[in-house]
């Protein structure tokens, strides 16, 4: 509980409007994207300002209160529920877009702009913004520098560490810290790359200073329909291993195809198949059809059952759409879900695509899988009834043991969608106690009381280990 | 539990849990994108809702303030991937709050002015005609007549809005149609159905059915999308029964006319663009008839962004007027932003409520443009008024 003096603070920065107390305005703010986690604030507060923000953590401070930024609420890992009460800073006011600087290719944007409010401003003298994750219509680049997000893209274009130069921070002492800039490659230690994919527990980004590319002059989308999981997956490392990059390689299986097929974002994918990949390449005109034939060879030579190819705007458009919604179309399946996203090599899908085919039918749950493959960034997606007693648990359950095999293969436990509260103790299985202890030592030097997002990322048993 | 469209509790609640959170609806919504506050996004809508059915909180009127901030635009179930019919599950919620006494003030208010004075200004009914006498305008009430004109309470109160009710009357006189108004139109009542108040709804839909009826019409017409969508969509649905009349909107008989030859409208020099009611556009699916009347007499039409069946709301849809007017005018603000980076002198629309609330944020902001009904625009074409 915060006592009625704080909450008067907290309402001289920000105004009653923009300082929700009550039950019902708290209870929407317990959970992100993934329902699992839950935990209500004790108060949000919606900024308009770097300088709000900054009066905001101080208040925090004084009093020893938890704080989180939250962007749309999207993340898919519980790094956006206060776990331990507090106050939510909620950043959907601070949305705009302050500079656009062509000549340099840059945009200097607010946390809570999206990808495409970027793109739509880069589009005018025909740039883009690369990263896209399947949220990327709603998702803000704070929440998507949290988690240095993906996306269909980033097989070609990276990541979002990739796209971010510049960072304005609001520390956990209340100081306000420029990181970065519009220029490239600043010497020293890459205090940029160390906050991006920090999930908010190392000070709160107020600006991000991003790149914007040119954009292709010419995109074509294969689509290549499959009998079998493996076959799909062989593809996937062979085109790679040809040396041919497209910009996007997705996998989608039955279960994936039905969801999206069943919905209002239905593209026309066939409901028989095991597996479909989508393919995207771009580049000059004449460049993708030497391109594109040879991923469609390599596709008619792991057996697909049809290859096709579109080059039509809306045609391309609509099947892009249909994958991007599958997560969102989960709904017509189950009510609930547990997605995980661990990385494999790309070599091991076809070893691990059928083991988690094989684990969803034992233990009797739908697996939905639809991924950036190129990546090998997997993202299985437990269907399960939170109304069938147990069933949720043990869809948590299953989600970690195949986080686990992704490790066992090679692999890591999360690939964008950050590692929250709910892949927090499997981070002693992959990291050494040296290095999670390295990582602690920083949190330390940012963050020495603990507020800033605590509960997340590192396990609290191996925090208290290792601070003694 | 209240019951709805035969829906039981456990369907209602099969709707509800089609909702998986993804939060993709979050920027379609027009409360949202002013106030950025989760419980006033259509995904925090449906939480709440659950969490009344859950019993995690109680059937409230603090919680009603969210829920009927909601404009009821739709535009969210087409951004969701999960197909969650929202609105549907608003309707049954708001009917559930309406008989808890969990609505807010303004909207409960409203379903008593309605009630009384059978208009949603608690204006004498019998004035409802008075537009006719300060327009001039030709407008007869006949026993029998082929099509009957529904014009609608924002139409015939509201004073510089009469200008549409007279334009309908004047293009359907230059035709030549057979057509009437009612002896005693009453409410549609869509803004009963947004409250809830569905016996109260099933009353009105009961008398003006009736009027109709009693005409012999097999058409009925009306410029305002609410009552379009009351008239052709919730009174079959609440009487349950087929109605024995078509209903369409004033921009759909232009089209006809237009294709027709019936008009012959002078070009309209002015850089025009068009806004989509959203109860037109996206719930109606009448999106290309008000366009093709529109380019039949303007080579300058640009489109705006958000448009057709994404159109953005004019913060006008809803009870929202009634029960928060400020966020009203604030959603019409940026409404009419969009529309003025079209660059364009003119903004039609076909919707009396998006016409004042767009004419409204334009003094607030930019007297130089002009808002127009379709109707209007077209009947001044014509040199008609």
């Amino acid at each position: 509980m915060i006592s009625d003096h704080i909450l008067k603070e907290l309402e001289s920065i920000v105004g009653i409007d923009r300082l929700l107390r009550k039950k019902e305005e708290l209870m929407v703010y317990e959970c992100d994207g993934q329902t699992f986690f839950k935990s209500m604030p004790d108060v949000v507060v919606l900024p308009t300002s770097r300088d709000e923000v900054v009066n905001i953590v101080n208040i925090c401070n004084k009093y020893n209160i938890p704080y989180l930024a939250r962007g749309a609420g999207t993340a898919l890992s519980g790094s956006a529920v206060p776990i331990r009460g507090g106050v939510v800073i909620a950043f959907a006011r601070m949305n705009s877009i302050l500079e656009v600087d062509f000549d340099n290719q840059r945009v200097v944007v607010e946390p809570y702009v999206t990808a495409p409010q970027i793109t739509a401003v880069a589009s005018e003298k025909g740039f883009f913004y690369a990263p896209d994750p399947a949220s990327y219509t709603v998702s803000s680049i704070g929440g998507n520098i949290a988690h240095n997000a993906g996306g269909n893209h980033c097989l070609k274009y990276g990541v979002t560490t990739n796209h971010v130069l510049g960072l304005e921070m609001v520390l956990p002492n209340g100081d306000v810290l420029e990181l970065g800039g519009k220029a490239l490659d600043p010497p020293g230690y890459d205090l940029v790359g160390l906050m991006v994919g920090s999930e908010g527990t190392l000070g709160i980004v107020t600006k991000a200073v991003v790149r914007i590319l040119r954009k292709p002059p010419a995109t074509a989308v294969i689509l290549a329909i499959f009998d079998s999981l493996v076959d799909a997956s062989n593809t996937v490392s062979e085109v790679i291993a040809v040396g041919k990059l497209p910009a996007v390689i997705e996998f989608m299986d039955k279960y994936a195809i039905k969801a999206v097929e069943s919905g209002v974002k239905a593209c026309g994918l066939p409901l028989d198949a095991e597996a479909i990949l989508l393919f995207e390449v771009d580049g000059f005109e004449d460049e993708l059809d030497v391109q594109s034939e040879k991923i469609i060879e390599i596709c008619k030579k792991n057996h697909a059952r049809s290859v096709e190819m579109a080059k039509d705007p809306d045609g391309m458009a609509k099947l892009m759409a249909g994958r991007k919604a599958a997560f969102g179309s989960m709904g017509n399946l189950a009510p609930s879900y547990v997605v995980d996203d661990g990385t494999i090599p790309r070599s091991k899908l076809p070893e691990v695509m059928p083991i988690i085919r094989k684990w969803g039918e034992e233990h009797g749950f739908m697996i939905a899988n639809v991924f950036h493959a190129g990546e090998g960034n997997l993202h299985p997606i437990i269907l399960y009834d939170p109304r069938v007693e147990g069933k949720e648990q043990e869809a948590l359950k299953l989600g970690l043991d195949i986080l686990k095999l992704c490790l066992d293969v090679g692999g890591t436990i999360t690939g964008e969608h950050g590692v929250g509260i709910e892949k927090a103790e499997l981070m002693p299985v992959q990291y050494s106690k040296d290095e999670l202890k390295r990582m602690l030592f920083i949190k330390e030097i940012f963050d020495p009381k603990g507020l800033c997002n605590p509960g997340k990322i590192f396990p609290e048993k191996e925090v208290k280990i290792l601070a003694s | 539990m209240a019951k709805f469209n035969k829906l039981d509790q456990s369907d209602y609640y099969k709707l509800i849990l089609r909702c998986v959170h993804c939060g993709f609806c979050l920027q379609s919504c027009p409360t949202y994108r002013v106030l950025g506050i989760e419980a006033d996004s259509p995904r925090g809508r449906l939480y709440l809702t659950r969490a009344m059915v859950d019993k995690r909180i109680d059937i409230a009127k603090d919680v009603a303030n969210h829920l009927y901030k909601c404009t009821m635009c739709a535009n969210c179930e087409i951004a969701c991937p999960s197909a969650v019919k929202y609105t549907d599950i608003m309707f049954i919620t708001r009917e559930i709050m309406a008989e808890a006494n969990a609505v807010p003030l303004g909207a409960e208010q409203l379903v008593n002015t309605i009630n009384n004075a059978k208009n949603i200004f608690m204006m004498d009914n019998t004035l409802r005609k008075d537009w006719v006498i300060y327009t001039g305008v030709e407008a007869p009430i006949k026993d029998k007549a082929d099509m009957v004109y529904f014009v609608g309470c924002v139409t015939s109160y509201s004073g510089r809005i009469q200008g549409v009710a007279q334009a309908i009357a004047s293009i359907l006189n230059y035709v030549g149609e057979d057509w009437t108004l009612l002896k005693d139109e009453w409410c549609c009542g869509h803004p009963l159905k947004l409250e809830g108040a569905t016996k109260e709804f099933k009353k009105v839909a009961e008398h003006n059915v009736k009027m109709i009826e009693e005409t012999g019409a097999t058409k009925v017409v009306s410029g305002c999308p609410g009552c379009c969508l009351a008239l052709k969509k919730e009174y079959p649905e609440v009487l349950g029964r087929k109605l024995n009349f078509e209903v369409l909107h004033f921009s759909q008989i232009l089209d006809e006319y237009i294709k027709k030859g019936k008009l012959k409208i002078p070009k309209f020099e002015s850089k025009v663009t068009y806004h989509d009611p959203c109860e037109l556009g996206r719930i109606l699916g009448i999106i290309n008839e008000p366009r093709r009347v529109i380019k039949s007499i303007s080579d300058k039409f640009v489109e705006p962004i958000e448009r057709g069946k994404e159109g953005f709301c004019c913060g006008g849809g809803g009870l929202l007027k009634v029960t928060d007017s400020q966020l009203s005018e604030s959603i019409a603000n940026k409404r009419l932003e969009m529309l003025i980076k079209t660059g364009a002198e003119v903004i039609i629309s076909a919707c009396p409520t998006c016409y004042q609330s767009l004419a409204d944020a334009t003094s607030r902001k930019n007297k130089a443009l002009q808002v127009i009904d379709i109707a209007e625009l077209i009947a001044q074409r014509l040199g008609l008024m």
